[in-house]
């Protein structure tokens, strides 16, 4: 590769050498025999010498650049005065004083949308709360009890940043702590009071609207509805506390959870929450579990479900598809779906 | 791409320095024919094959480099083809 720049410059200085010869020959040793050979070595000399100096300077130059291009050499910075080297540096501070400031700026921004909506992106969603427990009207009173979200509002799909299932206690995602009165217009269906919560002791700064969580309506919220129904324990949701720091004793917060499932338990009665199992007579064959094979569509699913449900006598009704009860698919697709990951 | 030529330009006068330095003493007149070679005659001979040698050396080092280059990083046939395309239509056309 670096062939040519090598030898290019090893012609250079040998004809270097060679042409200095010659203007040696010619005046140091008092020439060779005068006249016209004098003058041709030394006319021949110099030109040499004049052009060798040129071809070294170019391959130098030419090998300079290659090494360049290839990385071997670093890149060449022009040499800036101390002038200019100090309005650059001065222009560098601005530059990150800018910078740092428009950061510290949009914290600010950023922290104070998060204290003046602090669930309103759950609250989007927290109509889906519901369906986690399976009534639909049941999560979304929890979502606006107002002094138990703690810890509740997690169980459904309503939290957008993938709390899904999981109740957080003590930061108060629906309510614990929040001091405005929760509007009883909630787009539930069930009787509720209208007057404001109990728990709420001055509004709130900027959480005046309706809750966002029960905007829409819930269909199968016709039982009574828990929030605000029943007499509400004191000491979560209180004034003193801070919002997003309260943090209820496990004996409140158990206190609360008596109180709003109280009328539940006592509207459902005896009824079992899970449909009862089949049970295996003995000398009965273990049913085959329906594996999909591969390729396999949704047709051949099916057709081993169906022999399932008619096996056994005492079995429940036939699910759906795939054993998912009614709202289940709608479950899943809101689990798959992109803001239950959120 | 211009300092290369010129360096090969360069190698390529020193070769050409070379010959003439061999062939002054004979042109000029300075070395009388069938007489013995003089002091410059010998020196001008002497330098001019030397340089000669090294120009060719030279010039063929340059040209082997520059094969084995184009060898070590093909260029692709488009980019080869490109420049030449009018060149060779006007040769297929004139032949």
């Amino acid at each position: 590769m670096m062939t040519r720049y090598l030898s290019g410059l090893c012609v250079a200085g040998l004809g270097l050498c060679g042409g200095g010869w010659l203007v040696v020959a010619a005046v140091a040793f008092g020439g060779l025999d005068g006249g016209d050979a004098d003058r041709v070595n030394l006319a021949t000399g110099a030109g040499l010498m004049v052009v060798c100096c040129v071809t070294a300077a170019a391959w130098a130059a030419a090998w300079r650049r290659r090494m360049r291009a290839d990385g071997v050499l670093g890149e060449r910075f022009a040499p800036v005065s101390r002038r200019q080297a100090r309005r650059n540096r001065r222009e560098l501070k601005r530059d990150v004083r800018r910078a740092a400031r428009s950061a510290k700026r949009s914290a600010r921004e950023a922290r104070r949308r998060a204290r003046r909506f602090p669930r309103r992106a759950d609250g989007e969603l927290g109509g889906l709360g519901g369906l986690g427990l399976g009534g639909g009207s049941f999560g979304g009173g929890l979502t606006g009890t107002g002094s138990l979200g703690s810890g509740l509002s997690g169980g459904g799909l309503g939290e957008p940043r993938g709390w899904i299932g999981g109740g957080r206690t003590g930061h108060a995602p629906h309510g614990t702590g929040r001091e405005g009165p929760v509007p009883a217009e909630t787009g539930r269906i069930g009787p509720e009071p209208a007057g404001p919560e109990p728990t709420g002791a001055k509004p709130e700064p900027g959480g005046g609207g309706p809750e966002p969580g029960g905007a829409e309506p819930e269909p199968g919220g016709a039982g009574p509805e828990p929030s605000g129904a029943g007499p509400e324990p004191s000491g979560a949701g209180g004034a003193d506390t801070v919002p997003g720091r309260a943090c209820p004793s496990a004996e409140e917060v158990l206190g609360q959870l008596r109180a709003l499932l109280g009328p539940l338990l006592n509207d459902a009665g005896g009824e079992p929450a899970c449909p009862p199992l089949p049970r295996r007579q003995p000398g009965q064959e273990r049913p085959q579990i329906p594996r999909r094979q591969a390729g396999q569509g949704e047709g051949g699913a099916a057709e081993p479900a169906t022999e399932l449900a008619a096996e056994p006598t005492d079995a429940p009704a036939a699910a759906p598809a795939g054993g998912l009860l009614d709202g289940d698919q709608e479950l899943l697709n809101l689990a798959d779906s992109e803001e239950a990951w959120w | 791409v211009v300092v290369t030529r010129i360096g090969t330009a360069g190698v390529a006068l020193v070769f050409a320095a070379g010959l003439w330095l061999v062939a002054a003493p004979f042109a000029l007149g300075y070395q009388p024919a069938g007489a013995g070679w003089t002091g410059a005659t010998r020196t001008d001979v002497i330098a001019g094959g030397l340089l000669a040698v090294a120009g060719f050396a030279g010039i063929f080092a340059v040209i082997a480099g520059r094969v084995s280059e184009l060898y070590a990083n093909p260029r692709p046939a488009a980019s080869l083809a490109a420049p030449c395309t009018g060149r060779a239509d006007g040769r297929n056309t004139g032949s």
